[in-house]
C-alpha cells in the first residue's frame, strides 16, 4: 500500500482513500480511522485531557449540568450531553438508563428486576444504578427480552 | 380535567382489585355452602360481601400506588396484611357470612386466608426472580454478541 501525506493549506485535516475495491487492508484501515474517531474526549480534575475508548468507559452521569465519565479507574468530565453519547456510542453498547445517566451494557455485572417496572444495574464497580421505569422497557428490547 | 383523569384511573385499577376479591369470597361462599347441602347464597351476603372487597380495594389501592415496589415496602405490606384481616376476618364473622359452619370450619377458611394472602406475595416474588433470570441471560447474550 502506498502511503502520501500531503502537506496543503485546508481548514481541517483530511483523510482520502484510494483503492480499486474494499479489500482486507483498507477494511483493516478504515476501521482504525473510526475507531480514532470514536475516542471520547474527557479530562480531569487538573484540566489534563484524555482521549478514552468507549469500551473503556463504564457509565456517565449529568451532576448539576456537567458530564462526568466513569471508568473502572477515574472520574473525568466531557462536553458532550448525555443524549449525544447515547446516540454516538450506543452501537458500542452505551444505553441511556435515567434522565441523568448513561451505562456502558458491557460493564455491567448483573441486573435485578426490582418491580414497579424497574431494574437495579450492578456495575462491574460494585456500584448500583438503577434503570428507571421509563427506559427498563428500552432496556429489555436492546436485550432482545 | 386531569384530576378526572386521575380519579378514573384510579377507578378502573380499584375495580380490577375488587372483582378479585370478590370472586375469590363468591367461590368460597359457594363452596362453603354446597358442602353444608345449600345450593343459594343469600342476596344480602354477597352485597356485604362486594361493599367489603371494594373497601379492601380502596384501601390496597392507597397502599400500593402504581409505580411503588410491592416487594421492597415492608410495613406496607405488613399493614395490607393486618387490613385484609380485619376486614374479611370481621365481616365474616360480625355478619354472620358462613352460617352452620363448625369452629375447625372457621379456622380452615382462616387459614386459606392467610394462604392465599402468602401466595399473592409469593407469585410476585417468583415472577421477579424469574424476570432477573431473563434479564440476566439476555445481558450475557448482548455482553458476547456485541
Amino acid at each position: 500500500m502506498k502511503i502520501t501525506v500531503e502537506h496543503m493549506d485546508l481548514p481541517e485535516n483530511e483523510v482520502i482513500l484510494r483503492c480499486p475495491v474494499l479489500d482486507e487492508e483498507m477494511l483493516g484501515v478504515l476501521s482504525l480511522l473510526r475507531s480514532g474517531l470514536q475516542r471520547l474526549c474527557v479530562w480531569d480534575d487538573s484540566r489534563r485531557t484524555t482521549l478514552l475508548t468507549p469500551n473503556e468507559v463504564v457509565y456517565c452521569e449529568t451532576v448539576d449540568d456537567r458530564v462526568f465519565v466513569y471508568t473502572g479507574q477515574a472520574m473525568y468530565q466531557t462536553a458532550l450531553g448525555l443524549g449525544e453519547l447515547e446516540s454516538r456510542y450506543s452501537g458500542l453498547g452505551f444505553f441511556r438508563a435515567g434522565k441523568s445517566a448513561v451505562v456502558n451494557l458491557h460493564h455491567i455485572r448483573s441486573l435485578v428486576s426490582q418491580g414497579a417496572g424497574r431494574i437495579e444495574a450492578t456495575l462491574v464497580t460494585g456500584e448500583k444504578l438503577m434503570v428507571s421505569r421509563r427506559y427498563a422497557p428500552l432496556l429489555r428490547e436492546r436485550l432482545g427480552l | 380535567m386531569e384530576q378526572f383523569n386521575r380519579f378514573y384511573l384510579w377507578g378502573v385499577n380499584t375495580k380490577y382489585r375488587m372483582g378479585l376479591y370478590f370472586s375469590a369470597a363468591v367461590f368460597f361462599k359457594g363452596l362453603v355452602n354446597a358442602l353444608l347441602g345449600l345450593w343459594t347464597v343469600d342476596t344480602l351476603i354477597l352485597l356485604e360481601m362486594l361493599l367489603s372487597c371494594f373497601a379492601f380495594a380502596c384501601m390496597e389501592t392507597a397502599l400500593f400506588p402504581h409505580g411503588k415496589n410491592l416487594l421492597a415496602e415492608k410495613k406496607r405490606v405488613a399493614l395490607w396484611v393486618v387490613l385484609a384481616n380485619v376486614i374479611f376476618l370481621g365481616c365474616g364473622w360480625g355478619l354472620h357470612w358462613f352460617p352452620g359452619v363448625p369452629l375447625w370450619g372457621g379456622l380452615l377458611l382462616v387459614l386459606l386466608l392467610e394462604y392465599a394472602l402468602a401466595a399473592m406475595w409469593y407469585a410476585l416474588w417468583l415472577n421477579e426472580k424469574r424476570d432477573t433470570v431473563a434479564l440476566n441471560q439476555g445481558l450475557r447474550r448482548f455482553q458476547s454478541e456485541h
